[in-house]
């Protein structure tokens, strides 16, 4: 007698599910066995007891979970049809190593689907998901085109070690070093300056078409098998791939728009700038020399801080008709942006593929700065047999930079910096139309010393290419039933070449002020960068007793990454006709190479009983070449679990249909620091020595101080969070709450100088973070009309709880020294300085108040904070924090008929922002442009101005200046991030030859409504530097984009 | 082999754990200590403006310039937090560590004896100078003689000025007796000689007021160095090392990396030189006070300072700048003059002050103050003083005061020379007053040293361990 249960699993198209899981339960005895379906999703389970009925329980991910009862062994094949499942339990979820069904997610994965992404005119996924997912903050430091992104997850967890999530593409965690790969546009041997231009995003190289999903694993259950890269979240980002429907599908989605400088600053025109001049210059006369009257000429004032340049007498005659240039008008333009992706997917049962091309191509609002993508993707799955697969990533990329120094001071020929300072008596061309140089560099009379910003945006070249190959390969063996063995190789190989030239047309301020023809300069950088990793792992899904599922995971991976740049300077070119090295007649040269190495063993359990209970439990062990040799192990683990309630069978509350409560907690780690940065690393302090001029002689000091015990930073995660689901999926909420407690803090302390060294990286300190995430979706209206709603919100707190070994406040460095503190108690990287008091408006008002001895009115009042009768250092205080108080996003979307639009927000609150360019046109000094608020200034104890304004003076005085709350503004804003309004054209009209013809309108970053008098409240000078956040240094100005785009599919 | 996978040795950086073993490892270790010389937190800027720019020689050009920081350390408002403060202590600490990173390990060394002495000798010197200058800003500062780890360096306390003297007269006597006479290879030419120990001991000996000791250790430097006859030829870029050079700072324009320094930049006015426009901040600009200060017919007036420039190729215009640091910027912008530190005119100068201050004597013969005074002043073309015209101490005083100061002029001693002559409130006083018209006192008592960079006392947070100076 037959006593087998067989039959054939399906799929609605009546596609074979192979791998699906099938329990046979006896009805009497209530034993059950199991078994998977192969590649023709045939199954069979035998020797069976006859006589008895059987409940068969089919299931598979993805799809609704199939009961079939009273099944005789012996009868008909069964054929089995499962459905997708609609349900939000049932959808996919990529999890590290693996995927997993949402029912059975036991930590807290947000994710963001393909469908979610398109439509936007972004040049990467950091810009897509902005606003989108709860605890996920997307910071857009720059506006330049494929510019700097961050993102932060759930806080702050490093003080100084990287605060970047580690990226995760298609299985392959992505090296943080080539964010330094970049090269710089430094002007060449000038010691002591920093690059202010941000590094472009090594992530724009990855094209938004062709993302299918992206998962952001924010707590540490989710995260700890990343292991020791792990603390600052996880991001995995997973590519379109074929599907086994047999019939290929071809897409094509295109947009072109334009793109504008979403705010610019207002700021004095040249008739009330030259008013000023004439102020600030007389009252640093009378500072100086207070027996002196304001009527003395130039010859008797002698000095050329003194003296009334002839330029500004026209204006202050008020000659009508004079130049007044708008200088921001001048760099900023209408800039388009085009995107292209053309792709081609499907497949058979044993071979799927996703083929793609792209070409993307922006200006960037300010001239002459763009950027160029050009992209192609292979994703090839194919299976060899029933039991082995095999499938190919492969993704070669170009990218072109047109750079433009937008982001630094205008000593070191930062555009916007320049263009916010310059002086607006004179023009930006000549007569002649040729550009005018050598105007700002009027140097007699102290202006800003700049040149012209469109002479430097236009004449200096500035190259970057990158390319980059990113591939895989894997091969998986099924060896037995649910067990499977992976090997799976990748890696990323980039290229990024720079040519730099500043021609003789242009003046110069460094190394030395002075007007055009100066000396040629060029650079020409390469850097490659290698990355490769390799990875095994066996899976092991098995079911005891039907009810008791398991998942296994064993891996063992190594990686390593070198990368090796190189740099040539060279000056003393003998024209501007060949602006290659070759053509220089004193080069330099350096270069320098680096690698890191990590090997890992990995484990996890999964396990799920009825469908209700879910149990998982990760170890990973992280051995990581960065790390002192007396610390270079370190483990991972984690616990999570989860309880489905609304699956029991006692929960009878047909309102909700789903509630599942989730809890886990867990060790993750943070490797992102310099590759040698545990051993005393010497390097060269050469020195001149011999007759004559003599010649250089090697020397070797030391660099950084040795740390054997350098370690991970160690972050434990608390999170519990709700899933909640009422009304057939109608509203669904889920709710997380997380402690993180970060210990080993890296962090490179300030020390004290008598050790030779002025910071030392070591483990120390620790630091909390505690919040709450809400993401709600409701489906409000279904029907003909539909309207769906995504909102989001959530609130981090950040607090140190532990700083260096004698708990001392970190003081750090941003443009101006020492205006940064971190303290215990209070959150990473406040604004450090004095409290301001508004302006003194007359001497008795001084006299009243402690103040600085020279103190005049009209100068600023510092409060004296600690109110010991006298405004010094000890009246520093904490003048605010960039961390926001909540963040919150909120996409409606609404669809009637072909016709669909989307409104999304995205908002900060109670963010301060530290706007240093304030010192420079909020200074009252005269030598640069300032913002049409500083017209308020105090002019006398009769016309005291705002209160809040600062006499004009030339000459600082009483420091006034100096680093206050008058620097400090409210960072908070509410982005219209995107607006779509789009029509989907009807099929029947092209006989069904064409599946999907969509057009649409988007209008990007529309508006923001924000009392910050910067350019983009996002802005962080410092991305990379959590103890120096949020500072305005001059920064690019975000743009608003409006782009007209089309989807089709046949 | 998985340790061998994940222990990656630094590819393009040594380490000094496994560094320091040849002669040549040792050599390389000490230039790095005169490497440190060169620094703008040290020779390079900062100290200039701490000692030039703080007395009566010279000012600043723009006030306003980097929210006035030079302009707090001419007007005596400097906050603890002035960046001069700050940079003078953190460089004169980098030199200390590299030397007692040489120190710490050259006794063990097994390396040729003469060798052996040499880089001792020079790491003591280096050291010295640095804790010379650290106690003359700063007084009592931390006394590292060994290598300190960033934690170790936590505990350290200011130590007393008597310790860091002692220590510093220890230290110079040593390397005396190791350091060479002269150096036969060429290439080493610019290295601290014995001669280099015993000036700056007796320089040391001077500041510290025992002239009897000064007077020993000063005369056994005299065989070795003699006056340039022409004054101007000290600085020349081309050739910074004379054989009036006891010790200098070199730098060396055109170097990749670059070996210059920014003087011209940092000191020149707007200059048009040769058919191209120059502009460097002004600063460190001789005063109206200083260039009145030059006897007449002074031949080291022209070769220190001018108070006309070229602003354009037919333009001269009325301006005061430093001379002595005048050579053109190469194309990569740095600048190749020398500093001295230590010279023969200084020695015989100090010779005359110990002298003097050992009682008053009429001889004008070799071997006597006024001797040394008119062997300085001659090769300036003036006059020899007689008892005639200095009768007295004082008077001899007040004329060795004055010589020092137009004879030294930017070479960073006039601060000193004014404290330790008592005259730097008064001197500074009246010249608030006459040069920036600031009547009421703003000079007192506690400016004669400068505050402990405010971030030091931030990083030992405890005011009492680790105070800061009256005052401030």
């Amino acid at each position: 007698q037959d006593r087998t249960i067989s039959g054939t699993i399906r799929d609605e198209k009546n596609e074979a599910i192979p791998g699906a899981s099938v329990i046979v339960k006896n009805s009497q005895t209530g034993l059950t066995s199991g078994t998977l379906s192969d590649a023709t999703g045939a199954f069979k389970v035998s020797n069976l007891p006859t006589g008895n009925a059987f409940s068969v329980i089919i299931s598979f991910i993805g799809y609704e979970t199939q009961t079939l009862p009273n099944v005789r062994p012996g009868q008909a094949p069964l054929s089995v049809q499962l459905k997708e499942s609609a349900s939000v339990l049932e959808q996919v979820v990529v999890i590290g190593y693996g995927s997993q069904r949402r029912r059975e997610i036991t930590g807290a994965i947000a994710s963001v689907r393909a469908a979610e992404l398109k439509d936007q005119p972004v040049a990467n996924l950091e810009q897509a998901i902005a606003g989108k997912l709860a605890g996920v903050q997307v910071l857009q430091n720059s506006g330049a085109p494929g510019g700097s992104m961050s993102i932060r997850i759930r806080g702050l967890n490093s003080i100084s070690a990287g605060t970047d999530p580690l990226y995760v593409i298609d299985g392959f965690p992505i090296s943080n070093d080539l964010k330094n790969l970049q090269g710089s546009t430094d002007l060449i041997n000038i010691s002591g300056i920093s690059s202010f231009q941000k590094s472009p995003n090594p992530m724009s190289t990855l094209n938004p078409d062709d993302i299918e999903s992206i998962e952001v694993l924010k707590d540490a259950s989710a995260a700890s098998i990343y292991g020791s890269r792990a603390s600052n979240g996880v991001i995995l980002v997973t590519t379109k791939r074929g599907k086994k429907d047999g019939k290929p599908t071809f897409s094509y989605s295109s947009y072109g728009g334009v793109q504008q400088a979403s705010h610019t600053i207002k700021l004095m025109d040249a008739y009330q700038w030259s008013q000023l001049v004439l102020d600030g210059k007389n009252n640093a006369y009378l500072d100086a020399n207070p027996r002196a009257s304001i009527n003395d000429d130039n010859t008797v004032r002698a000095s050329s801080t003194y003296q009334i340049p002839p330029e500004i007498l026209p204006y202050l005659a008020k000659t009508p008709g004079l130049t007044t240039t708008d200088w921001q008008d001048a760099i900023f333009r209408n800039a388009a942006i085009q995107n292209h992706t053309l792709s081609a997917s499907g497949g058979t049962d044993k071979v799927q593929y996703y083929i793609s091309g792209n070409y993307f191509d922006q200006q960037g609002i300010v001239i002459a700065s763009g950027y160029k993508r050009y992209g192609v993707r292979t994703n090839l799955t194919a299976s060899l047999t029933s039991k082995l697969k095999v499938g190919l990533g492969f993704n070669p990329t170009v990218d072109h930079y047109d750079l433009v120094n937008t982001e630094g001071p205008f000593i070191y020929d930062g555009i916007i910096d320049n263009a916010l300072k310059a002086a607006p008596i004179f023009p930006v061309y000549n007569p002649d139309g040729s550009v005018a140089i050598n105007k700002q560099n009027a140097i007699a009379y102290g202006f800003s010393g700049g040149e012209n910003p469109v002479a430097l945006a236009t004449q200096i070249k500035d190259k970057l290419n990158h390319v980059r190959l990113l591939g895989n390969i894997f091969g998986e063996y099924e060896i037995i039933n649910g067990l499977t063995f992976k090997t799976y190789f990748a890696s990323d190989l980039n290229y990024f070449g720079r040519n730099y030239y500043r021609p003789s047309t242009l003046g110069a301020y460094r190394p030395i002020q002075q007007n055009a023809p100066t000396i040629p300069k060029g650079s020409a950088q390469n850097a490659s960068a290698r990355n490769w990793l390799w990875e095994n792992t066996l899976t092991y899904a098995f079911t005891l007793k039907e009810a008791h599922r398991f998942n296994v995971l064993l891996g063992y991976t190594s990686q390593k990454n070198r990368t090796d740049a190189s740099q040539v300077d060279g000056t003393g070119f003998p024209n501007d006709a060949v602006q290659t090295i070759n053509a220089a007649t004193i080069t330099s040269g350096t270069s320098s190479a680096s690698e890191w190495s990590l090997l890992s063993y990995l484990g996890r359990i999964n396990y799920n009983f009825s469908d209700r209970y879910f149990l998982s439990a990760s170890l990973r062990r992280d051995g990581s070449s960065r790390f002192g040799a007396n610390n270079k192990w370190g483990y991972f683990p984690s616990v999570s679990g989860a309880w489905l309630i609304s699956g029991e069978n006692f929960f009878k509350i047909p309102a909700i249909t789903e509630l599942k409560l989730r809890a886990s907690y867990g060790l993750t780690g943070n490797f992102q620091i310099d590759n040698y940065g545990s051993l005393d690393l010497l390097r060269a302090n050469n020195y001149i020595l011999g007759a004559g001029t003599g010649t250089t002689n090697n020397g070797v000091g030391l660099s950084q101080p040795a740390n054997p015990d350098l370690t991970w930073e160690k972050t434990s995660q608390f999170n519990a969070g709700l899933d909640l689901g009422l009304f057939r999926g109608r509203i669904y909420l889920s709710a997380d709450f997380y402690k993180s407690v970060t210990k080993d803090l890296l962090l490179s302390v300030n020390v004290p100088l008598s050790s030779g060294f002025a910071t030392a990286l070591r483990n120390v300190g620790s630091v909390q973070n505690t919040g709450v995430e809400l993401g709600l979706t409701t489906h409000n209206l279904e029907g003909a009309f539909k309207w769906n709603t995504n909102f989001n919100i959530s609130a981090n707190r950040n607090k140190v709880l532990q700083l260096g070994p004698n708990g001392a406040p970190i003081i750090s460095d941003g443009g101006v020294a020492s205006i940064f503190i971190t303290q215990i108690g209070s959150p990473i990287g406040n604004y450090y300085g004095y409290v301001n008091g508004g302006v003194f408006k007359n001497q008795s008002e001084i006299d009243a108040y402690p103040h600085y001895a020279t103190t005049k009115p009209g100068d600023r009042k510092f409060i004296d904070v600690n109110g010991d009768g006298k405004i010094d250092a000890n009246d520093r205080t904490i003048i605010g924090s960039y961390f926001p108080k909540f963040i919150w996003g909120l996409t409606n979307d609404f669809r009637y008929k072909g016709v669909d639009l989307a409104v999304s927000l995205q908002a900060v609150q109670g963010s301060k922002i530290l706007n240093l360019q304030r010192r420079y046109i909020y200074n009252l000094e005269g030598n640069a442009n300032q913002m049409i608020e500083a017209l308020n200034y105090w002019k006398s104890p009769t016309e005291p101005g705002d209160g809040n304004t600062t006499r004009a003076n030339r000459v600082t005085n009483a420091n006034s200046g100096q680093i206050s709350s008058f620097h400090v503004e409210d960072g908070s804003y509410v982005r219209l991030r995107n607006v779509t309004l789009g029509y989907s054209l009807n099929r029947k009209w092209f006989s069904d030859k064409i599946s999907t013809a969509r057009i649409y309108f988007t209008a990007q970053n529309l508006h923001t409504w924000t009392k910050y008098t910067g350019y983009n409240p996002e802005v962080n000078a410092r991305p990379e530097s959590p103890l120096s956040q949020g500072e305005d240094y001059g920064t690019y100005p975000l743009s608003r984009t409006y782009t007209l785009g089309l989807n089709l599919s046949f | 082999c998985q340790d061998d996978f994940i222990n990656l040795a630094s590819i393009s950086n040594q380490t000094s754990s496994t560094f320091f073993k040849s002669a040549s490892d040792f050599q390389q270790g000490v230039n790095a200590i005169y490497d440190g010389l060169q620094s703008p937190q040290t020779y390079g800027k900062a100290y200039y403006y701490l000692m030039e720019v703080r007395s009566d020689n010279t000012d600043i050009g723009d006030r306003g310039a980097n929210a006035g920081i030079a302009s707090q350390v001419d007007l005596f408002t400097e906050i603890t937090s002035n960046p001069f403060v700050l940079d003078a202590y953190a460089g004169s600490y980098v030199i200390i560590a590299r030397a007692n990173a040489v120190l710490d390990r050259i006794d063990g060394a097994t390396i040729d004896e003469t060798a052996k002495k040499q880089f001792k000798g020079e790491a003591l010197f280096l050291r010295s100078l640095a804790y010379f200058n650290l106690v003359r800003l700063y007084g009592k500062v931390p006394l590292v003689v060994r290598t300190e780890s960033p934690n170790e360096s936590l505990n350290a306390r200011r130590n007393e000025v008597s310790e860091i003297y002692a220590q510093i007269e220890t230290d110079l006597k040593t390397a005396a007796g190791l350091l060479p006479v002269s150096y036969t290879a060429a290439t080493d030419l610019g290295r601290a000689t014995s001669g280099s120990a015993s000036a700056l001991l007796g320089k040391v000996y001077v500041t510290e007021k025992k002239w009897s000791d000064a007077t020993t250790v000063l005369k056994t430097v005299l065989p070795t160095y003699s006056l340039l006859p022409t004054y101007a030829d000290l600085f020349r870029a081309e050739s910074p090392i004379t054989a009036e050079t006891i010790f200098a700072v070199r730098f060396r324009k055109g170097q990749s990396p670059s070996e210059g320094n920014l003087y011209f930049n940092d000191m020149m006015p707007l200059i048009y030189v040769n058919g191209i426009s120059y502009s460097g901040a002004g600063n460190n600009r001789p005063t109206a006070n200083i260039a009145k200060a030059y006897e007449p017919g002074d031949k080291r007036f022209a070769a220190s300072l001018d108070t006309l420039y070229n602003r354009t190729a037919t333009t001269v215009v009325k301006g005061n700048y430093v001379k002595k640091y005048f050579d053109l910027p190469a194309t990569t912008g740095d600048e190749g003059n020398s500093f001295p530190v230590l010279r023969y005119a200084d020695v015989l100068l100090l010779l005359a002050e110990a002298l003097n201050e050992q009682g008053y004597s009429a001889a004008t013969a070799e071997g006597s103050a006024l001797g040394y005074l008119n062997k300085v002043r001659s090769r300036a073309g003036l006059a020899a003083k007689t008892a005639a015209d200095l009768p007295g101490q004082e008077a001899v005083r007040d004329a060795i005061f004055k010589e020092r100061r137009v004879e030294l002029a930017f070479e960073n001693d006039r601060w000193f020379d004014l404290i330790r002559n008592s005259k730097a409130l008064p001197v500074l006083q009246t010249h608030l007053a006459t040069e920036y018209g600031l009547t009421t006192p703003v000079l007192t008592a506690n400016r004669l040293l400068y505050p402990i960079p405010q971030r030091e006392i931030d990083v030992h947070n405890d005011l009492t361990a680790f105070p800061q100076n009256p005052g401030y």
